[in-house]
């Protein structure tokens, strides 16, 4: 229903009323900006970038031909535009990485966040997806949030479909790397008290 | 092992993803986009323009300014359009004392601004039609 609502809106809008692209907006605002915001990771740069999007998606409609999904299109013009504006502002942002035989202790993370009040689990969960790598952030709220099949993010953010896989499973191992390190020790230790 | 790790991650992940929505932007993010695209032309109208616009704007230009060049050359380089010694058979007494005030590269600049607006009269259809819509 959502692809042919996209469609009766795009063929609206060739034929020359753009009022309708406000739906278009409304539609997939949220995923584009929480993509580039996460990628980003500025408010006022995402902004910059999503409205960036929007008009470039715009001004490209007549070339969108209908054979992927309107949203896996507009999620390939977002990713990409990060990228471009990633490279001029060059930046370097202080990503985690998590070495391959790092422990992380799915259990002592899962109750740890059990023991916090729901707002605060969630900000946390927040911060250690804005702390991932770009592509890792992207990748997994592209999984997660959009439900997207790996073959589809393959078409988003290029490469190949084992490459999205290890990218997604690393993707992963860090989030729960980073949620440990954020989780205060005190916390932990409740669960680790809970299970001698 | 990893495997194991790996099936308890995905579920765990499932898990969390669900607890935070996405990010909004601000309330006033859908105006800022339609404004930016209102000066914009319907997409894809363009495309049809661009191809006269590029391969007929380029050499009527320089056509028109050869062709002044090359008129103020024939006609002399006298400060006033002399229309009455060129055209003797014509009786332009009557309209020629105001012509003659014009100082002719004022009237080859005009004439030259004519044809470069005559050349761009699809652009500015594309947009006056957006801009109306």
């Amino acid at each position: 229903m959502t692809n042919q609502e996209d469609q009766f809106y795009i063929t609206k809008i060739l034929e020359g009323d753009s009022s309708y692209y406000t739906h278009l907006v409304n539609r997939y605002k949220n995923l584009v900006y929480s993509i580039v915001l996460r990628m980003l990771k500025n408010e006022d740069d995402a902004h910059e970038v999503a409205q960036d999007v929007f008009v470039k998606v715009y001004t490209s409609l007549a070339s969108f031909k209908g054979d992927a999904k309107f949203s896996t299109w507009i999620y390939k013009i977002a990713y990409h535009k990060c990228l471009d504006a990633l490279k001029k502002k060059k930046r370097n942002f202080d990503t985690v990485s998590i070495d391959a035989t790092y422990e992380i202790g799915i259990d002592q993370v899962e109750n740890g966040l059990g023991q916090l009040e729901t707002a605060e689990r969630k900000e946390i969960i927040n911060k250690a997806i804005l702390s991932l790598k770009e592509d890792y952030a992207a990748i997994l709220t592209l999984y997660y949030f959009e439900e997207l099949s790996l073959k589809e993010i393959t078409k988003v953010v290029g490469g190949t479909l084992d490459n999205v896989k290890i990218k997604l499973y690393r993707g992963r191992k860090m989030l729960f790397g980073i949620l440990k390190k954020q989780l205060d020790p005190e916390t932990l230790a409740i669960y680790e008290r809970g299970t001698k | 092992m990893k495997e194991e790790q790996n099936k308890e991650m995905e579920a765990l992940s499932k898990k969390l993803f669900k607890e935070v929505e996405l990010q909004s932007p601000d309330s006033n993010f859908e105006f800022k986009v339609m404004e930016q695209i209102s000066s914009l032309p319907i997409p894809g109208s363009m495309a049809k323009y661009k191809a006269p616009f590029s391969k007929w704007v380029i050499p009527i230009t320089i056509i028109t300014l050869i062709g002044s060049i090359l008129l103020i050359l024939l006609f002399g380089t006298g400060n006033q359009y002399d229309i009455m010694s060129k055209l003797p058979s014509f009786n332009f007494e009557a309209i020629s004392s105001p012509l003659q005030r014009i100082p002719k590269t004022v009237i080859f600049a005009m004439l030259a601004l004519a044809v470069l607006l005559f050349a761009q009269i699809p652009i500015l259809k594309v947009t006056f039609k957006n801009r109306w819509h």
